[in-house]
């Protein structure tokens, strides 16, 4: 099998589609690791995987560690809170301390967009994006894909719709590089003010109307309201967010038979999908979590490998 | 008596649209005169051979951080002194965003004081602030300002908070008779922006401001001076909406002029989308229209002054994620390449792009004794050679900092001579 020559994963908007199918192979084979009784294979012996959160996270800092473990690396975790930086530290001051820890690989979660692409420039550590700010999640992307691919056997030629808001959404954004570059139809949808004008130079469809957006939909994707990041007035309430862009199963109707709802979580049940549809049959957002541990998988391995043949 | 001569050059003085071989002589730091030949008693004079050159007039610059009192660590007045006779500026307007602020009489005459001392005769005009502390609550005491030496007074970094604020500021310069500078942006709107409302913010997920935000700011401060019967000089302005606001308050004969960066004529945001923050600057740079708007008011003389927005840092506040990182690049060691290369394109001729340099930045300062060659002016004089291919590398110039957005970039010309006063300027 090929594996995809990559020498750090910054993003997938330059990412070409041969090199996603790759990955997503990849990381098909590596499910079948977490289905084993032992969940554990030998691969990364030897390797240092650190993951650097600067920006809190639970769910995706757990599955990069999952996925590191099952490939036996040796892992270690910096979060914001334990980290110096909060001691008034640069970035690439706490960097250097971890690259003299000599890691092969750094996992980086950062609220500023290009904190992984600086870093990929000062230390030799292969460096993975895990979410920088509103810019790109791109494993995130990959387990999306992954899951809509083995549920319905390809990417090209489906209606992927992403609603919420895809203005902060770094999710929103990797998912629209690497869907058109896969060939999928994207529509977005949300209130104006969380689709500024342009948004669509990245590659979906505006459909200002949920309606319309889920129409024939092969997948849907919710983004969950930041509450958390709304400092300035994007919609008036939770209440009325669900009355005009809540995924209802009455909304779910429009939509093609075998739909796909997706959420990267954590979910706020009620506001951007109703209960009933999280928990329904169409749900895949738990699969994505598992998903999420695979595909992570396959990208430490192919920078491990890399980084081997790198004098 | 002191006496040099500048022979066989090619004398340009936009001001008088004057472009033919002349000699120059100058006595006692003025220019006496442009004959086409030196007359032969002056053989005995200092002597410049500029065969070949061009001879223009010393350029000035509305906008120029220098660093001292208070962040040295990036600039003092000796090196932007360097920086500036390095690229051919004799005359540096200084922003009084020095630590402590420059809004009082006593920050002035430090300014002053040790330009004398150790800035080799480049003039640098002091900017006060027109509120304390840049914080747009309370009018400084502008007529001490002015005496110490202040030649404007400014806004700063931001534009004035509120239109009730810029009309006091406005009427208190009339009355004390200071030129008042700014720049324009509407908080609300722009307020955290790291880059350009388009296409690249968007694909970056980016804070970002949009072009409006500039062309709201222009409109108010243009019906601020409207009732305040006083000018508004708009600083680094940077798109379409705010160039086309500008030209209707012009044709209501509202009393505006603008200053652009070398920078915003030159680079689109595309050139951010790689988060070098020497890319990082304020405004941020705008799109291929905004560029090609700007180079349009700049060739129609709607902008009457290309102002660098000299701002240097150091690696403390480069070397960060984009988002932190100071904006601002350097620009006294470029901005003239960049105009000889505007001129090469035939974005504008000759006099007109040099204009921007010299006169019109003059014109601006109510100077009509600087930026120009012409019998009793300042000799303040340069000798460049305009043909000389330059790759700029920020490490072999004599600013402080090396955060230059040009670098790596391949311009024109070469300054050889800096005269201030009648005086050759010796860089270190």
């Amino acid at each position: 099998m090929e594996i995809p020559e990559m020498r750090h994963l910054l993003g997938l908007e330059d990412m070409p589609a041969d090199q996603i199918t790759s990955l997503l192979d990849l990381a098909h084979r590596m499910k079948e690791i977490g289905e084993r009784p032992v969940k554990k294979v030998p691969s990364l012996r030897g390797k240092t995987v650190c993951h650097f959160f600067v920006e809190p996270s639970t769910r995706t800092r757990t599955s990069f560690e999952v996925a590191a473990k099952r490939l036996s690396a040796d892992t270690l975790s910096l979060s914001a809170s334990t980290s110096s930086l909060k001691k008034g530290e640069t970035l690439l001051d706490t960097a250097h301390n971890l690259q003299a820890m000599a890691p092969d690989i750094l996992v980086i979660r950062h609220s500023a967009a290009g904190a992984p692409h600086l870093l990929s420039r000062h230390l030799k550590a292969a460096i993975v994006n895990a979410g920088d700010g509103s810019h790109e999640h791109p494993t995130q992307a990959l387990l999306d894909m992954m899951t809509i691919r083995e549920h319905l056997g390809r990417l090209e030629g489906l209606n992927v719709v992403i609603v919420g808001d895809i203005a902060h959404s770094r999710v929103a954004r990797s998912n629209l590089f690497g869907l058109t570059t896969m060939g999928a139809n994207v529509r977005i949808s949300g209130p104006a003010t969380m689709l500024p004008p342009g948004i669509e130079t990245l590659g979906g469809t505006v459909c200002s109307n949920m309606e319309d957006a889920v129409e024939g939909a092969d997948v849907i994707m919710m983004l969950r309201i930041q509450k958390e990041r709304m400092d300035n007035d994007l919609f008036p309430s939770d209440r009325e967010y669900f009355n005009l862009f809540g995924l209802t199963r009455e909304r779910l109707r429009r939509a093609r038979p075998n739909v796909l709802v997706m959420h990267p979580g954590p979910i706020n049940r009620g506001v951007e999908i109703a209960p009933d549809v999280a928990d329904g049959a169409e749900s895949v957002i738990l699969e994505q979590v598992t998903n999420g541990v695979a595909v992570r998988m396959a990208v430490l391995y192919v920078l491990a490998s890399r980084n081997e043949e790198t004098p | 008596m002191s006496r040099l001569v500048i022979t066989g050059g090619t004398v340009i003085d936009p001001a008088a649209r004057i472009r033919e071989p002349r000699d120059v002589l100058i006595e006692d730091g003025y220019i006496i005169g442009l004959p086409s030949k030196a007359p032969v008693d002056w053989s005995d004079a200092q002597h410049i051979d500029a065969t070949g050159r061009w001879v223009l007039p010393g350029l000035i610059c509305l906008r120029t951080t220098i660093g001292e009192p208070g962040e040295e660590w990036k600039e003092d007045i000796r090196t932007v002194s360097n920086a500036a006779a390095s690229g051919g500026f004799t005359t540096l307007c200084a922003t009084p965003n020095t630590h402590p602020i420059n809004d009082i009489r006593a920050v002035t005459e430090q300014i002053l004081g040790r330009s004398h001392v150790v800035g080799g005769g480049i003039r640098i005009l002091p900017v006060g602030a027109a509120t304390r502390g840049l914080k747009g609550l309370q009018l400084t005491e502008m007529a001490d300002l002015k005496a110490a030496g202040c030649t404007a007074i400014s806004s700063g970094e931001q534009a004035v908070p509120n239109a009730q604020m810029l009309r006091r500021i406005l009427e208190y310069a009339r009355t004390v008779g200071l030129p008042f500078f700014t720049v324009a942006d509407d908080h609300s709107l722009a307020a955290g922006a790291v880059s350009h409302e388009g296409a690249i913010s968007v694909r970056l997920g980016m804070k970002s401001s949009p072009s409006e935000s500039e062309a709201i700011s222009i409109f108010r401060d243009g019906q601020m001076s409207r009732l305040a019967e006083w000018p508004v000089h708009f600083q680094r302005v940077s798109t379409r909406a705010g160039v086309d606001t500008l030209r209707m308050l012009r044709d209501q004969n509202v009393h505006v002029s603008a200053d652009v960066t070398p920078h915003h004529l030159w680079f689109t945001d595309e050139h951010t989308a790689g988060f070098d923050t020497d890319t990082r600057v304020s405004p941020p740079l705008r799109s291929k229209d905004d560029v090609d708007a700007l180079r349009a008011a700049v060739a129609e003389g709607l902008i009457a002054a290309i102002a660098t927005d000299h701002s240097p840092q150091s690696s403390v506040e480069k070397a960060l994620e984009y988002q932190y990182a100071t904006p601002g690049s350097t620009g006294l060691e470029t901005a003239l390449n960049v105009v000889i290369e505007l001129i090469r394109e035939k974005v504008v001729d000759v006099h007109d792009g040099l204009a921007q340099l010299t006169c019109g930045p003059a014109d601006i300062l109510g100077r009509s004794d600087l930026g120009r060659l012409r019998d009793g002016a300042q000799a303040d004089v340069i000798v460049v050679d305009p043909e000389t291919p330059k790759r700029v590398e920020s490490e072999r110039m004599k600013t402080k900092s090396r955060n230059c957005i040009f670098e790596g970039v391949s311009l024109t010309g070469e300054v050889e001579t800096t005269i201030v006063a009648g005086m050759v300027y010796e860089t270190d």
